[in-house]
């Protein structure tokens, strides 16, 4: 093994700067700087008549030079075997003349070789560089002094022939390797789903793939040559992207050489839009000029299935609030009649308990599909939060035969916030102090004045780890909380707290020691900095949040056959 | 002497509570009507006069506000309360605009009762 290894790097230590010899030249050069060098090492006090026919005819490598010359590498094959032959055909027929010196013939005869060897291979090269030995010993036979010529001549004549085909070979191996990988990303391009689009530092369009093509509704037309906008017209919110100073995706992100993906749009030929996400990366050639690639992924199928569940579940969140009204309305009805039997007073209590929960977790799904819609409309305000607290806290007590231990300043505590989205935080919060309580329900709310104003809800319940806790605001997560007891509920209810809080300029934030209970706390804000003007106080809305629909099909129970592309 | 309630909702169960919820209230002080639709209240709203309307938000043919906008173009001093669902779609804005001067919870039919005591006193 180690004896391959070892003439294997010989060879290639061998072959090596033959090769980078071999992307210098090609058969033209080699052909040129080989005559040059032999014309400029021929003495000029050797040539007499006859050898001067030879020069200055240049009859030698007259052929070839104008073929390779004229046609580079690429002449046809015959042409060149045909023109060599003819050259070596001159050669031997000038020493029949006896016009010429036999050393300077072996000497003239490189100039033809080599190339030879470039274009043709060391076979050829050889064959014919044993033609014009052989010419040469027919017109003088061997003897002492010339055997010392002719064997350097023939040294030459292989070496340089075999050299030249060395380098050949180098060079089309690599030429060989460049194409085949180009090849190879040409195919990657060619078959990648997401359209992908290289423009220049000017913005204009250098490369641009199928998909690409079939994204931009280019079926007919190039995009070559033609500006980022005309091709791609990318808009998002603030107007048509602009390009001027650099790509816009670029300059979005801090960071300049790549881009997040973003979510943009263009005009369709048809007139409606066609929602995109689009990245940006820079990429540096190394010759300075700096181009940039664009991945394009129509979104359409997504953006429109998003669409249709945010219509379904407020559709449905109103299509339920209805009959479970119906419900708890008659349920009341029904307990306000004396009813002898305890039988019946527990059933009703349990109709419209249960009434209840549904028009919460209604109204959770309703706030969720707003909360990522970005539809959720606050009206933040100063508002007594501790007098809301109070309300809430006894409210929940009541209907849930809780107590609710209530520790608050005397006197207002003046936040801003929203009332009715401080109404569903807590009832989340104390919610779940219920739902995660040990034996019996424990849970205190707490408002401090601060500043901040805080509100803390308090439980001792089953409680959490620290991973859980770390994930407790996540959608559609529900701890698994660790005695084992299954709770029911859609998990989006710490999600929308969080969501909620957050578009009050609040923060929540929650500890908790397993097994004993946790802590939440909601910091809220006073008035916000910005003058009147700067900021609408009737508007606020939550930032929407990229939805997961089939996380959020699977947990309504849907498999997701029609919507898993 | 009784407040007049006309009750529009297209839904009889609703109606049906919101009455029990009026007629709950102690000693007696409504009237109730009712109405299954925007088209049936307007046609019977001049007959009945109402001291207040009471409208579902969502009902098939007239919506509640497009109800709401037709009753003050001809009774303007008309006094006006909706029933919605809460976190409503900008449904509030464009009834509010409309002329509707209070909201009701659909979870909170049982304090109709009350509700309409204050609006009814807010107004005199």
């Amino acid at each position: 093994m180690g004896v391959v290894a070892g003439s294997a790097t010989v060879a290639r230590t061998v072959r090596d700067p033959v090769v980078q010899i071999g992307r210098l030249v090609d058969g033209g050069r080699l052909l040129v700087s080989t005559a040059v060098a032999t014309t400029a090492s021929v003495d000029p006090g050797r040539l007499g008549g006859g050898d001067a026919v030879i020069w200055i005819a240049g009859g030698i490598w007259l052929p070839m030079a104008a073929l390779v010359l004229l046609h580079g590498d690429h002449s046809a094959r015959w042409i060149r075997l045909l023109a060599a032959a003819v050259d070596v055909a001159i050669l031997v027929l000038l020493q029949w003349q006896g016009v010429a010196d036999p050393a300077l013939v072996l000497f003239a005869g490189l100039p033809l070789i080599v190339p030879l060897g470039y274009l043709e291979g060391w076979l050829v090269a050889w064959t014919a560089g044993l033609a014009v030995t052989l010419s040469v010993l027919l017109v003088r036979p061997l003897d002492g002094g010339s055997v010392v010529l002719h064997l350097t001549a023939t040294l030459v004549y292989v070496v340089g022939g075999a050299a030249a085909d060395a380098a050949a070979r180098g060079r089309g191996a690599d030429r060989l390797l460049a194409r085949r990988e180009t090849a190879r990303a040409q195919l990657i391009l060619d078959s990648v789903a997401d359209g992908v689009v290289v423009t220049d530092q000017s913005g204009v369009v250098r490369l641009c793939n199928p998909a690409a093509m079939r994204l931009l509704d280019r079926r007919l037309a190039t995009p070559l040559g033609l500006s980022c906008g005309e091709v791609m017209g990318l808009q998002d919110d603030a107007g048509t992207l602009d390009c001027g100073g650099g790509c816009a995706l670029l300059h979005r992100d801090q960071n300049q050489d790549h881009s997040a993906a973003v979510e943009v749009w263009r005009m369709r030929s048809a007139g409606n839009r066609q929602p995109l996400l689009v990245s940006a990366g820079r990429v540096d050639t190394g010759a300075g000029d700096g181009e940039v690639v664009h991945s394009l992924r129509d979104i359409t199928v997504l953006k429109e299935a998003e669409d249709a569940k945010s219509l379904f579940l407020a559709t449905a969140s109103h299509e339920l609030k209805t009959p479970i009204s119906v419900i708890k309305g008659f349920a009341e009805l029904l307990a306000e009649t004396p009813y002898a039997a305890e039988s019946d007073r527990r059933a009703l209590q349990a109709i419209r308990t249960r009434a209840d929960e549904l028009g919460r977790i209604v109204d959770r799904l309703l706030t969720a599909s707003r909360v990522e819609g970005g539809r959720a409309d606050l009206r933040p305000a100063m508002v007594d939060v501790a007098l809301l607290a109070h309300e809430r806290a006894w409210a929940f007590g009541s209907a849930h035969g809780v107590s609710v231990e209530m520790k608050a300043p005397d006197g207002p505590v003046m936040a801003w916030a929203d009332s009715a989205a401080i109404d569903t935080v807590l009832d989340h919060l104390l919610d779940n102090a219920v739902k995660y309580a040990r034996d019996e329900v424990r849970v205190h709310v707490v408002v401090e004045k601060g500043p901040p104003p805080r509100i803390v809800v308090r439980d001792e319940g089953v409680g959490m780890t620290e991973e859980q806790a770390v994930r407790c605001f996540d959608k559609f997560w529900q701890g698994g909380a660790l005695d084992g007891r299954r709770r029911s509920g859609t998990g989006v209810g710490l999600y929308i707290v969080r969501a909620l809080v957050e578009a009050m300029d609040g923060a929540i934030t929650v500890e908790s020691v397993l097994g004993q209970g946790a802590t939440f706390v909601i910091s809220l804000g006073g008035a916000p900095e910005e003058g009147p003007s700067a900021v609408d106080p009737d508007q606020r809305s939550v930032e929407p949040r990229r939805s997961e629909i089939k996380e959020f099909l699977r947990q309504l129970g849907v498999t997701t056959g029609g919507l898993s592309r | 002497m009784t407040i007049r309630v006309l009750l529009v909702d297209d839904d009889d169960d609703i109606r049906f509570l919101m009455r029990k919820a009026l007629e709950r209230v102690s000693p007696p002080l409504f009237t109730v009507a009712e109405s299954d639709s925007g088209e049936d209240a307007l046609s019977q709203i001049g007959h009945i006069d109402p001291a207040v309307v009471v409208l579902d938000e969502m009902m098939p043919g007239l919506s509640g506000v497009q109800t709401a906008e037709r009753i003050l173009q001809h009774r303007p001093a008309q006094t006006i309360v909706m029933c919605s669902a809460r976190l409503d779609d900008g449904f509030r804005e464009r009834a509010t605009l409309a002329g509707v001067s209070d909201f009701v919870d659909k979870g909170d039919i049982r304090l109709l009762g009350p509700l309409l005591q204050a609006v009814m006193e807010r107004s005199d």
